[in-house]
């Protein structure tokens, strides 16, 4: 066993630990915040070494670790360089969430825990290779996530009831139709040692379930206008859970991507229309609803369910399977909303503040390197490749983006009557700390656009 | 070693003066007193920009292309971030410094002491910047993103004079946004029903940027704000220049140039009817560019290097002409306001506005047609609304007395007009291009420049007599008056469209935020019915009610009692994957 192996399974374990501690020490005040901030330094200095290797050899560090050897089914683990770089965002987010709010007084250190059970599961998720496992995966962090939406506004609030619900629903059934889907197609080889599920070369796109399985997709990703949880959840939530709900959709979004590149080629061209106008929709659909809305903070939510509906346009004008654009997506949107949620209680006392509100803009408007311009030039490069109509819809996308920017810039920052915050947060005091971070996690966003475009 | 310096330290002298210049504004932020003022910075900054510009122009040749590429890894090619510095760029370089000195100038006092004086000179830094990036784009679509950047602020620089400009620069922007969204939709429906190519999509989409930029200015109110206009449609114009490739779309020039020459027309029109100078001489600049761009479609090579030159000679004109006619012209003494006026007809007309057309007509010299005719129209109207807008004064009380002012000093113009049109006519026999012998008069080769030469003249003339008619002055008074009270300085047909949009964005917005919510509501309601006859009742039920005892026996661990059992598992779990990896 090598040190690249022993690092990447504390790092799975990691989370548990901190979750004991923070048991431990539930009667500290701000437990949360310093063992959060010791569990996300540890993590990303576990990840150190391994993105080193994922660097030099973006394709040959595939370490399998087999830890649950009794099973039929081996658990192996995929550690290449576009699952490593999730789990650093990953990381980052959860290190964000940790200082932000978690709910009510009464269940708070429930709540913590139970952040860190999430985020021990959706690490899990991330890396196992096991398709099987990894719709287990989705569906118990979906279940954990029930649970914390549920306490954190207090069991008897609607719109917890109503978020928790279509969370738990939504991709419970995304991941038992996986499921079904997986033991349908996949067939059990026998590999040295272990058996493991490998998808079956006979294997079509024509069959019920993954045609089920892509409706759940369709639908698994919240798109306006009939999954309006989103929204909700970025407003009337408390910041930390929110935060944790962005990264499992896109973590979901990452796996399901990956899983459809296999069936992609034998997807007809109907299928991928389909997905294509539902995110056109989408997006169109998120951006209308940002005019319709009064706080800063509902205006700010509407663009990263913007970008949620990209990634089925990004699916839509794929080229052979090459999903780098959603991808760069799942990178993208955690914490672009962590940012979001931030930016949305400033209140532009200090010069910190004003220099992250003028980076905040420029990554906002899609400045060349910035991941939105990364993201937006992917799509359009696309488009005009697969012709006119793909190209003038781009274009009908990207003009109603930049014009919604302009938007929000005025009902934020120009107008003499600005947008109020909508919501109680304890941002709003926004400390020079708090501040840092935020302008570290757009450069550090800019900086894994640019990183991951050339891992492999 | 040259060659880097030339990819490199050209781009980064040009950039550094208004980097150097936010450095500087940082300093003395808080120090009001201390250091030079916004307005010296920004001439500084515009001074130093076309210094080095004109060092470009010289250093890279008309045929030379030098390409800095900053490539960015997952990006199409159409989106590499990389500038482009051939000669030409540096003389749309050099245009838009001197654009900006001007309203430097003439007009900064309104615009940089004002109430947020650093945050309107960081507004503009950012468009002039924006702007410099746009020029220099080795990518179209790279360009059109800044240029919208540079649009954007200028927007919030318009922004800061709050009130009634506040709320015409949002209107402005809205229609903008609202044309470029139509034109996208038509294109569409055009392509879908087969009737554009991709040439035709590109051309003809670049040309509707350019007029939305032109069409949505909607209310005119003060001069300083027409600088940063022309600037919008000079970065719009140059985008519309790179396009155009030789034989892009042939098949539209016509039709574009009849579009073009429709809307010269209509924008003369427009000028002719505005009694307020701002709004009349708004209007004559968008004639005079649509003209310049319908001459464009009408010549046989719409790409050529000297449509460039004369895009930005145009628009570098019309701001001088504007500083001059606003500023210079009312501190003038009588005698000098005449001869000066006497030089900017000629010279306009002459040199911008005819030449270009006698160009075109040159070309054409075998066969009159109907565009040399429509040109000649063109030429004839424009003439007459310079003469307007100059011998026009705004400010006199009652319409007898504008004509009378009107009349003083038309004698001198008209004389210079005729020597003028002498020499032209000697010039254009010696050069050679019409015969060898000027006194050859072969009618063929004389005729279609005579055509020409001659509508400017009689355009100048009927100015004339225009301004003798009172019929005209009371009709333009009956119909400023009329309108005092709402929107004076708009003309009366461009004013009925913008009442209609006068309170939008805010109505328009009320409104599609109306209709979206009821969309959503509709959409909300069938999902919602669905869920509540096929879930709720059923599966949502069920599952609520598992995971409601399951939410029980979770807090019910977290009381305490069995807290203990769950951190002795999860201790297990955690000796046992240990010892299993180890061992």
């Amino acid at each position: 066993m090598n040190f690249v192996t022993v690092a990447s399974f504390l790092y799975c374990l990691s989370p548990l630990v901190a979750l004991l501690l923070v048991a431990g020490l539930r009667r500290s005040k701000n437990a949360m915040n310093w063992v959060g901030t010791g569990l996300g330094v540890f993590r990303l200095l576990f990840l150190i070494p391994i993105i080193d290797a994922v660097l030099i050899h973006a394709t040959k560090l595939q370490p399998a670790i087999g830890f649950i050897d009794e099973f039929a089914i081996r658990v192996s683990t995929d550690w290449s360089g576009h699952r490593i770089w999730f789990l650093l965002v990953v990381d980052c987010c959860f290190l964000m969430s940790y200082f932000m709010r978690v709910g009510t007084a009464r269940h708070q250190i429930l709540i913590e825990m139970m952040l860190y059970a999430c985020q021990a599961v959706i690490t899990l998720y991330v890396i196992t290779s096991n398709l099987l496992l990894a719709n287990a995966m989705q569906a118990s962090t979906a279940l954990i996530l029930f649970f914390i939406v549920r306490l954190s506004l207090g069991e008897k609030s609607s719109t917890a009831s109503y978020i928790s619900n279509r969370v738990l629903m939504t991709y419970a059934c995304l991941a038992i139709l996986g499921i079904v889907w997986s033991i349908s197609e996949y067939t059990i080889v026998n590999r040295p040692g272990f058996p493991i599920l490998e998808l079956s070369p006979t294997t079509g796109a024509s069959s019920l379930a993954i045609r089920l399985w892509m409706i759940a997709l369709l639908f698994s990703v919240p798109l306006s206008p009939w999954s309006s949880w989103f929204n909700r959840a970025v407003v009337d939530l408390p910041e930390a859970v929110t935060m944790a709900l962005v990264v499992f959709v896109s973590a979901v979004i990452l796996r399901a991507g990956e899983t459809y590149v296999s069936v992609y080629t034998d997807l007809p061209s109907a299928y991928k229309l389909l997905v294509y106008l539902t995110g056109v929709m989408g997006c169109v659909f998120s951006l209308a609803s940002l005019f319709t809305v009064e706080t800063r903070r509902a205006m700010l939510g509407c663009i990263p369910k913007f970008f949620l509906s990209l990634v089925l346009v990004g699916i839509g004008v794929a080229r052979g399977g090459n999903l780098a654009v959603v991808y760069l997506l799942c990178l993208f949107i955690p914490i672009f909303c962590g940012v979001v949620l931030y930016s949305s209680s400033l209140s532009l006392n200090t010069n910190y503040q004003r220099v992250f509100v003028g980076i905040f803009l420029l990554f906002l408007i899609g400045f060349p390197g910035s991941p939105a311009y990364q993201i937006f030039s992917l799509v359009g490069g696309r488009s005009l490749e697969m012709g006119p109509g793909y190209a003038l819809i781009f274009a009908v996308l990207w003009f109603s983006y930049f014009f919604s920017i302009v938007f929000i810039c005025r009902r934020i920052f120009l107008d003499e009557e600005t947008a109020a915050v909508g919501v109680e947060t304890p941002l709003t005091k926004a400390p020079v700390l708090m501040t840092s971070y935020a302008i570290f996690m757009l450069l550090f966003m800019s900086f894994i656009a640019l990183v991951s475009g050339r891992v492999s | 070693m040259i060659n880097l310096f030339l990819q490199i330290g050209f781009p980064l002298l040009l950039f550094a003066p208004s980097l150097i210049s936010i450095v500087y504004i940082y300093y003395f932020r808080n120090k009001q007193d201390q250091g030079i003022s916004h307005r010296a910075l920004a001439l500084a900054v515009i001074a130093t920009t076309a210094l080095v510009a004109s060092t470009g122009a010289i250093v890279f040749g008309a045929s030379e292309n030098t390409e800095l590429m900053l490539s960015l890894p997952a990006t199409a090619e159409s989106f590499e971030v990389s500038l482009n510095l051939v000669q030409s760029c540096f003389f749309w370089i050099l245009g838009s410094c001197f654009l900006w000195a001007f309203q430097m100038i003439f007009w900064s006092k309104e615009a940089l002491t004002g109430k947020h004086p650093t945050l309107s000179y960081l507004y503009w830094l950012g468009a002039f910047f924006s702007g410099l990036i746009v020029l220099l784009a080795g990518q179209v679509l790279m360009g059109i993103i800044f240029a919208e950047i540079a649009i954007f602020l200028m927007h919030a620089y318009h922004l800061l004079d709050g009130g009634q400009d506040g709320q015409s620069a949002r209107v402005s922007y809205f229609k903008r946004s609202g044309l470029i969204f139509i034109g996208l939709t038509l294109m569409m429906a055009l392509y879908l029903a087969g009737a554009f190519t991709v040439g035709a999509i590109i051309l003809f989409g670049t040309a509707l940027y350019v007029m939305a930029i032109i069409l949505s200015n909607s209310d005119f109110r003060k001069w300083s704000n027409f600088a940063p206009t022309i600037y919008s449609i000079f970065i719009g114009t140059f985008i519309f220049m790179r396009v155009l490739q030789p034989g892009l779309a042939s098949e539209l020039w016509v039709p574009l140039a009849m579009v073009f020459t429709v809307f010269a027309l209509l924008f003369s029109g427009l000028s002719l009817l505005s009694l307020s100078g701002l709004s009349s001489y708004y209007w004559w600049a968008m004639g005079l560019i649509c003209y310049l761009f319908a001459l464009q479609f009408s010549s046989n090579n719409p790409s050529g290097h000297s449509w460039i030159i004369l895009s930005i000679l145009f628009l570098m004109s019309v701001v001088v002409l504007s500083g001059l006619t606003e500023t210079v012209m009312s501190k003038l003494p009588v005698g000098m306001k005449r001869g000066l006026r006497a030089i900017i007809i000629i010279l306009f007309m002459q040199l911008i506005g005819a030449l270009p057309g006698l160009g075109a007509a040159l070309e054409m010299q075998h066969s009159i047609n109907y565009i040399l005719v429509t040109h000649g129209i063109l030429v004839f109207i424009l003439s007459m609304a310079l003469v307007k807008i100059l011998f026009l004064p705004a400010g006199a009380d009652s319409a007898v007395e504008r004509g009378q002012q009107a009349l003083m000093g038309m004698g001198s113009c008209l004389a210079a007009l005729f020597f003028s049109q002498f020499f032209i006519l000697f010039a254009l026999g010696r050069s050679g291009d019409i015969g060898s012998d000027w006194l050859d008069l072969d009618p063929a080769k004389y005729l279609s420049p005579l055509v020409f030469l001659g509508l400017v003249s009689i355009g100048l003339f009927a100015a004339y007599f225009l301004a003798k008619n009172q019929k005209y002055f009371s009709y333009l008074s009956r119909r400023d008056m009329k309108n005092a009270d709402r929107l004076p300085l708009v003309n009366p047909i461009y004013r009925q469209i913008n009442q209609i949009i006068a309170n939008s964005p805010q109505v328009r917005m009320d409104l599609a935020a109306v209709r979206a919510e009821r969309v959503l509501d509709r959409i909300s309601g069938v999902t919602g019915y669905i869920e509540e006859r096929f879930l709720q009742r059923s599966v949502w039920r069920e599952g609520n009610v598992y995971l409601s005892s399951l939410s029980r026996y979770v807090r019910y661990f977290h009381r305490g009692s069995v807290r203990f059992y769950m951190f002795a598992a999860i201790v297990f779990f955690l000796i046992w994957s240990v010892f299993l990896v180890f061992i």
